[in-house]
């Protein structure tokens, strides 16, 4: 398991609303895409965090597509070792896998990645949008070129992305639920891995 | 020194001494006399003990005809009148008589067929003397013949009192045991060549020809016993008489006889044992023989006993490994576990740096566009300031710029290559217990297979060595058999070198000291003798009327025995009255003979009498009511006696034997 800083969060966090986000046409500020609501961010933030969790989907899209990649995407992550090596814990809350995301947020803001926004009433925002900025589209195609010990980050979430696809984070937050494991977990509970269950159903498909 | 005998006959001088006397030679040399020819005093009067007959089991399996297995048990007999009755003949009454004969005797006679004898597998006979319960028991399997002589105890359990392997050795424990607890002796007669050239010898009369004084067979042509041979029957009458110096006289008499008959004294020792022992050694050698060739022939068995537990050990040692490496094999899977998570957290820990590194990089390069929580932005004044100042441009803090991160990534580097390196070694460890372990278990299993193996050919061995051990069993048995038969043989011949009869002969001395001693000796029991006969003869006339022989006068036993019978005022004798009155007369001398002894405390004859077929051809029906009859009257008169009357039924024995003292096979029916 892993402890990560809160930059490595920062860049995590950015290839997600990256790749999670909406391409906009036109924007009036410059932005160029878009994520609605927090909880898409934290349903495609476990998959990034829980590559068990991941391959598993991968597994069953396998089953329902057929398509081999989905197979061998899923093998190499245990290849890679990557359940031991690259699982972050989160916690179950009351609405699913959650992490406090306040200062993750607060760097990428900062810096002039991200826009926060939201619908508002009587002062208060009821519905988080987040706003990719010029300036991001930049970093990121910096991170490409200069530090690729990074760059597994971009790929892993547009991994993410084709899984999760067009749903909102209700749908896939409903998805994950299907695992007992995770259902069962008590509020407040780390979620524990799966590694030795998909490792299993891996090994059948040899 | 003068001692009363308790017959009133008053004895002044000892026996060897009034031999002496007689003789007019010293007593040492009469002593020596009576040493040399093994000559026994018998000086004490018999006390009458009583036997009855209280079960007859046998149980085996026919052969033949009719092939099944049997039983016969025919129990809870105590004294009066008992009855083995058939409607039909060979339906079992013989052989279950002979096989009463057989153990009560000893011997088995001619008249119990060997293939029957052979059907037998476990035979009981249980009486009682006076009060104490025997049992005497045979069980027969295939070549083997066990037996013993056994007495129940107060508490009902039997104690062994003697135990016999062959017949040869049954007819001797059984005999011991009779004439010990009857007070009897063997006693010797002496029997005539056939022919001139032939020297008469001396035969010993044991158990079995005593015994016979309690069976009446189908041969009345003696009063006592089955047999008119060679003066038995007179001394038979004496024995039960319970004379004292009986076998004493015989002995005597005997050798009185050897000596005019030009035989060896030794040769009074050459009895028909010896013969049945010369007889019995061909056949033991020649059972050794076929023994012998059996077991050269026998299948050898091909495991052992040792060769199993060396298999045993060297498994165990193979499995004493299979434990230890599966130990050693858990150890380094624990290690490996150990080390593999180490690893892994040394990599996340370098990744992690690299990756903050990296973002640390990339996000130090990026001006601060705002303040995240009110989302002031951030002027070009406050970079500025941030640059000289070396303070944050959004909060004011002052930063540090502090570089190390290259000797710290240099360490991480550094202990992760050595974790890493680490877990090659385990893996290659943990790969090696592995295998190894792997290993002994497949020894293991090999191993097993074979023991397993091994154990089922031990079992299939089994029966072959049974048959070996029982092998070895009866060559070992008969090969000390023969031994002992063949050291008693060669003493007997030495005895035969050494003391050539013709020096007794030519010896006059001992000549003398012989009639002496005959003479002295007759004279010990003659007295009681004469006082015995008259009281018998007496009883015997009081006993006619009761079996049918109302008719007789008179009737007097003598001492030959001869009976001399007054019929109707005819005078005449035992041999020359129908079969009929034979058997009554039999029957009621012996009854008599018993009375009497009870009476006087003096006898030796145990009130149990056998009779067979009475109900022959040649007895008329009406004597044989008569004496049925009769001995229901005497068994009331003489308490204790017990009669076995074995018997083709007719309406007379089925009247006279109630249901509850007989054995009875009905029409085709069989006793067993």
């Amino acid at each position: 398991m892993s402890q990560t800083t809160t930059l490595q969060d920062a860049i995590r966090l950015l290839f997600v609303l990256m790749h999670g986000s909406e391409l906009l046409t036109e924007h009036p500020k410059g932005f160029t895409r878009k994520l609605e609501g927090r909880s898409k961010i934290f349903a495609m933030d476990f998959w990034m965090r829980y590559p068990d969790f991941l391959a598993h989907e991968l597994l069953n899209r396998y089953e329902n597509t057929g398509e081999r990649r989905y197979l061998e995407i899923a093998k190499k992550i245990f290849d890679n070792n990557e359940p031991n090596l690259r699982t972050i814990p989160m916690i179950r809350y009351r609405f699913g896998a959650y992490e406090d995301l306040t200062e993750t947020i607060a760097l990428l803001k900062t810096k002039g990645l991200i826009h926060e926004d939201g619908q508002k009433l009587n002062g208060k925002i009821l519905g988080y949008d987040y706003f990719i900025t010029p300036a991001a589209e930049r970093v990121i195609t910096d991170i490409r070129k200069e530090f690729p010990i990074l760059v597994w980050y971009d790929e892993r979430a547009k991994l993410v992305r084709e899984i999760a696809g067009d749903r909102g984070g209700a749908d896939l937050k409903q998805e994950q639920y299907k695992h007992l494991d995770y259902a069962s977990t008590a509020l407040g509970g780390v979620i524990p891995s799966i590694k030795a269950d998909v490792l299993k159903r891996l090994n059948k498909f040899n | 020194m003068e001692a009363t005998h308790e017959t009133g006959l008053t004895l002044t001088k000892s026996w060897v001494e009034a031999i002496a006397e007689s003789a007019k030679c010293d007593t040492m040399a009469v002593k020596a006399f009576v040493k040399k020819h093994k000559i026994i005093q018998t000086p004490a009067i018999g006390r009458p003990k009583r036997i009855n007959i209280t079960s007859i089991k046998f149980s085996g399996k026919k052969v033949g005809l009719y092939s099944n297995d049997f039983e016969f048990v025919f129990e809870e007999l105590g004294p009066g009148t008992w009855g083995l009755l058939t409607d039909g003949n060979s339906k079992g009454k013989s052989t279950a008589l002979e096989i009463i004969k057989w153990l009560f005797k000893g011997k088995a006679s001619g008249s119990l067929q060997s293939g029957v004898k052979s059907w037998m597998k476990d035979i009981q006979l249980a009486f009682h003397i006076d009060e104490t319960l025997y049992l005497i028991r045979i069980k027969q399997e295939s070549n083997r013949f066990v037996g013993a002589i056994e007495r129940a105890g107060k508490d009902g359990k039997y104690t062994v009192q003697s135990e016999f392997l062959d017949e040869e050795e049954m007819a001797d424990s059984i005999s011991s045991f009779m004439l010990d607890q009857l007070e009897m002796e063997e006693m010797s007669t002496f029997k005539q060549g056939n022919d001139e050239l032939t020297e008469g010898r001396e035969v010993v009369h044991g158990w079995p020809s005593l015994a016979a004084a309690m069976f009446i067979g189908t041969d009345y042509s003696a009063i006592f016993g089955d047999t008119a041979q060679a003066g038995m029957t007179n001394r038979i009458m004496n024995m039960f008489m319970g004379l004292p110096w009986i076998p004493t006289a015989a002995t005597l008499k005997t050798l009185e006889k050897g000596f005019i008959s030009t035989s060896s004294v030794d040769a009074r020792h050459q009895d028909w044992a010896k013969n049945n022992r010369q007889e019995r050694l061909k056949g033991l050698t020649d059972e050794l023989d076929k023994f012998q060739k059996e077991r050269g022939q026998a299948k050898q068995p091909n495991t052992s006993n040792s060769e199993y537990h060396n298999l045993l050990d060297h498994y165990n040692q193979i499995y004493d490994n299979v434990k230890g490496w599966e130990r050693l094999y858990a150890d380094a899977e624990q290690a490996l576990r150990m080390v593999s998570a180490i690893a892994n957290e040394d990599e996340i820990k370098l990744r992690n740096f690299k990756e903050d590194h990296a973002a640390n990089k990339v996000f130090k390069r990026l001006e601060p566009k705002c303040c995240p929580h009110c989302d002031r932005r951030v002027t070009s004044e406050d970079i500025k300031k941030e640059r000289s100042d070396n303070t944050c441009a959004v909060c004011d803090h002052e930063m540090l710029d502090v570089d190390d991160s290259e000797e710290i990534l240099a360490d991480l580097i550094a202990t992760a290559n050595a974790s890493k390196k680490a877990l090659v070694e385990q893996r290659k460890t943990t790969k090696e217990c592995r295998e190894t372990m792997a290993n002994w278990q497949n020894q293991e299993s090999k191993h097993s297979a074979l023991i397993g193996k091994y154990k089922s050919d031990m079992e299939q061995d089994d029966e072959s060595r049974a048959t070996i051990e029982k092998l070895d069993s009866e060559i070992a048995r008969l090969k000390i058999l023969k031994e002992e038969y063949e050291l008693v043989l060669n003493e007997a011949s030495k005895d035969i070198a050494v003391e050539p009869h013709k020096q007794i002969k030519e010896d006059p001395l001992e000549k003398k000291i012989l009639n002496a001693a005959i003479k002295e000796t007759e004279l010990r029991y003659r007295s009681l003798q004469k006082e015995i006969l008259k009281e018998v003869s007496a009883k015997m006339f009081e006993f006619c009327p009761k079996v049918g022989l109302g008719q007789y006068m008179s009737i007097e036993l003598s001492s030959v025995p001869t009976l001399t019978i007054n019929k109707d005022g005819t005078m005449t004798s035992f041999s020359k009255v129908s079969p009929g009155e034979k058997l009554r007369l039999k029957v009621i001398a012996l009854l008599a003979l018993i009375s009497v002894a009870e009476k006087r405390g003096v006898g030796r004859h145990p009130g149990f009498l056998i009779i067979d077929s009475p109900a022959s051809q040649d007895v008329a029906e009406k004597d044989l009511q008569e004496l049925i009859g009769g001995l229901q009257e005497l068994t009331v008169e003489l308490p204790y006696l017990q009669v076995i009357i074995a018997s083709k039924a007719n309406p007379v024995l089925l009247e006279l034997i109630p249901e509850s003292n007989r054995k009875y096979a009905n029409g085709d029916d069989f006793l067993w």
